[in-house]
């Protein structure tokens, strides 16, 4: 079967550190695919490496059959990444930054303010449309970096905590487009620390810790969207208590200082 | 307090081991210590032998431009300390946290050798008088003190008012037209700027009057000091991070979208981000404005005299010349992310800085132009034009390698933005070096050659550069940000 992201061993160095260590996924397309662990895990690291911004220190990964590597012009056009660390340019307005992605994909002026239009629209952006960069909130620029990730319509959308500062408005929203997104037959390789929400998304989804991938599990979708999520101390959702299983079950400290 | 101040020391020791290492605090040293020693002997020469009129003058010259460099660059040779950073430490009272700002200022090593060298004068002019040392270093803290005020001053009324009350912001602004009026005056009149901490300096190292001149000194420092205190104050409670005005609504974009496409978007929105840059901005307005009517009104135009303006003028953007990647900070990760060759980004950026400059360095050039009598001939407009343009094709080439091996970010939303990176030392030393080189070659060049060997020389140099720009140094800046993409992201805190 042609896959759309594969991924073989993997493996990152940070200096001594171990950052990730031989990764090997594959996703089909039409999928999403989750990735989730604990801070430091290698969840950004994995997709910025995916994404062409970070040379692995060994393993190699192919994007719809094209080798993944840094400057790979056809893989950039078929691929969108979406990161919350990466600050924009702070005295672009976030229209002429979306308009500019757009240009810089080849696509036509006319399709660009269309497309730009609309994500805007989608993601509850267009008041804030022709403001700079600097004056947004955090969600807003990760709401910004979502729709440079999707106005060329990628066959592959890398999203590194896609949800996070988000309102649940948008989160609504942004779950309903990666749903339609997979459904056309795209691939989306999320990672995330809302289990709920990867658990509602994803097809299967993989368990990041120290760099190494524990285990991959298939989970049934619901379709229902996005229902309240409410969580007791104590209760735990399916995903949430496989994670505690391989990442173990977290201490409660109290502070008896205060 | 004292806490605070050896947390800020490592803070800022770390970060400066972090962008230059040892091999940067090596020959910034020896850069410094050069500078200090020729600046030593000169400066003691001409103070024993200058009147007190001419010392006055030639630092009444100091602190002008000082203070004009200053409010253009956002860099008065200080430490700058972003007030608003230092709010999540427990300090009780802005006071402290001002003076505290204010004190770790003069920690900056530029400062520390300019000290050194007026110590030195009036160590020597005063027969070695310790007395003289003691009050020359009070004079030097208040000079200083003046021009980073003053500088801090204006800069806040030209960046942030927004952020600023209304009565702040209008008795700032006053301030500062009166300072500028009264500093306008000086320069013609010298004896009415009296006032004024240059001549007051000079009469303290000529030992006369020395306590009345530290008064009238303090006295000046204080006033501009209560109106910066009072600025910060309001700006760093302000609750915004942001350089400008919350309320602000901004351009549509339509630059982007217009036809025809060339030039390309990259291009245009490179040249947005130049030009919604403070520092880029104000440098453009003033290289313009000041270079044409100084010009236009001195009424000189010799060859020497456009090769000096056309330098000057490259050398304003060397800041960012030498770090073009510094602006944008995380923001280089998307131009990996376009569908084009990274180093036609990176072009982009370089040749859009490039129409900036030379758009200043035309403008003498027409001022030239206009009024020159007598008028330059044609083998000397050729050699005016083809120094400015090689002088901005060298800039591009030093920016290229020094924005590609040391990107440093630069705090936008800093008020003194514009970072001093590696390369924004060095690239103006090159430009001098350059300036120096072509000037002589050039003009032994014509005594020498036929004319029309002088023509092709005189054209094949900026041609010859231009085949390093466009051909030889675009393969090696793709290679090198390919190869180093995760260095270059990483430095500017992507990760």
């Amino acid at each position: 079967m042609n896959l759309s992201v594969a991924a073989t061993d993997l493996s990152k160095n940070y200096g001594i550190k171990l950052a990730l260590n031989k990764l090997t996924i594959a996703v089909e397309p039409g999928s999403i695919y989750g990735l989730i662990g604990p801070n430091g895990a290698g969840k950004t690291t994995s997709l910025a490496i995916l994404a062409g911004l970070i040379q692995p220190t060994s393993g190699e990964a192919c994007i719809l059959g094209l080798q993944v590597r840094p400057g790979n012009r056809q893989l950039l056009s078929k691929v969108g990444f979406c990161s919350p660390q990466f600050p924009f340019f702070d005295y672009l307005t976030g229209l002429e930054i979306l308009s500019t992605c757009g240009l810089m994909h080849g696509l036509a002026p006319q399709d660009v303010k269309g497309r730009t239009k609309d994500l805007l629209e989608m993601l509850d952006l267009e008041s804030a449309a022709r403001q700079y960069v600097c004056q947004y909130s955090q969600g807003m620029r990760l709401k910004l970096g979502l729709a440079c990730a999707l106005i060329h319509a990628p066959e592959v959308l890398l999203l590194d905590e896609p949800f996070v500062g988000l309102d649940p408005t948008s989160v609504y929203r942004l779950v309903c487009c990666m749903r339609q997104i997979a459904a056309s037959g795209r691939t989306i390789v999320l990672s995330s620390h809302d289990m709920a929400l990867v658990e509602r998304l994803c097809k299967r989804v993989g368990i990041l810790h120290q760099g190494t991938l524990m285990r991959e599990i298939e989970l049934a979708i619901e379709r229902d969207g996005v229902s309240a999520h409410q969580s007791e101390p104590g209760s735990h959702s399916k995903l949430e208590s496989v994670l505690w299983e391989v990442v173990g079950t977290p201490e409660i400290k109290e502070l008896t200082w205060i | 307090m004292f806490a605070l101040a050896r947390l800020l020391i490592r803070e800022r020791l770390r970060k400066l081991s972090v962008y230059y290492g040892w091999a940067g605090y090596l020959s910034a040293g020896l850069m410094l210590a050069l500078f200090g020693w020729a600046g030593a002997g000169a400066a003691a020469r001409y103070v024993r032998q200058a009147t007190a009129v001419q010392l006055e003058s030639f630092l009444m010259s100091i602190w002008l431009g000082w203070v004009i460099a200053a409010i253009l660059t956002g860099k008065d040779l200080s430490w700058q300390i972003r007030l608003k950073r230092l709010l999540a430490f427990p300090v009780s009272g802005f006071v402290r946290l001002y003076t505290l700002a204010f004190f770790l200022g003069f920690l900056s090593l530029p400062l520390l050798v300019f000290l050194s060298v007026v110590e030195f004068c009036a160590f020597l002019k005063s027969g070695f008088a310790l007395t003289a040392m003691f009050t020359a270093l009070i004079g030097i803290g208040l000079f200083v003190a003046s021009v980073r005020l003053t500088a801090s001053l204006a800069r806040g009324v030209i960046h942030r008012s927004g952020l600023l009350t209304r009565p702040l912001n209008a008795a700032a602004a006053i301030a500062c037209v009166l300072l500028s009026a009264y500093a306008g005056v000086s320069i013609f009149h010298p004896q009415v700027g009296v006032l004024l901490p240059s001549h007051q300096f000079g009469r303290l190292l000529f030992g006369e009057h020395v306590l009345r001149a530290l008064i009238y000194m303090g006295a000046f420092t204080g006033v501009i000091g209560v109106f910066d205190f009072a600025m910060q104050h309001s700006l760093t409670y302000s609750g915004f991070s942001g350089p400008s005005a919350p309320s602000g609504r901004m351009s549509s974009g339509s630059l982007l979208l217009l036809h025809p496409s060339w030039p390309g978007p990259i291009f245009r929105v490179a040249i947005l981000g130049w030009l919604r840059t403070r520092s880029a901005l104000m440098l453009l307005i003033w290289g313009i404005t000041y270079s044409f009517f100084f010009t236009y009104f001195s009424k000189q135009g010799d060859v020497v005299y456009f090769f000096l303006f056309i330098w000057v003028n490259l050398l304003f953007h060397s800041a960012f010349r030498g770090n073009l990647l510094g602006i944008d900070r995380g923001g280089i990760w998307l131009y990996y992310m376009f569908p084009v060759r990274i180093e036609s980004t990176l072009s982009a950026k370089s040749l859009s800085l490039s129409f900036l400059q030379s758009c200043m360095v035309a403008s003498p050039l027409v001022a030239g132009f206009l009024i020159a009598n007598p008028p330059l001939t044609p083998i000397e407009w050729i050699r005016v034009v083809s120094f400015a343009v090689s002088g901005i094709l060298f800039g591009e080439i030093c920016g290229f390698y020094f924005s590609v091996r040391y990107p440093d970010p630069i705090d936008r939303t800093s008020q003194f933005d514009g970072g001093t990176t590696v390369g924004a030392l060095i690239v103006p030393v090159f430009q001098i070096l350059f300036l120096v080189v072509f000037a002589l070659v050039s003009g032994r060049a014509s005594r020498l050659l036929s004319p029309a060997l002088y023509w092709c020389s005189l054209l094949g140099i900026p041609a010859s550069l231009c085949v390093v720009r466009f051909a030889v140094l675009q393969t090696w800046v793709h290679t090198t940000m390919l190869g180093q993409t995760e260095t270059i992201i990483k430095k500017l805190s992507a990760f």
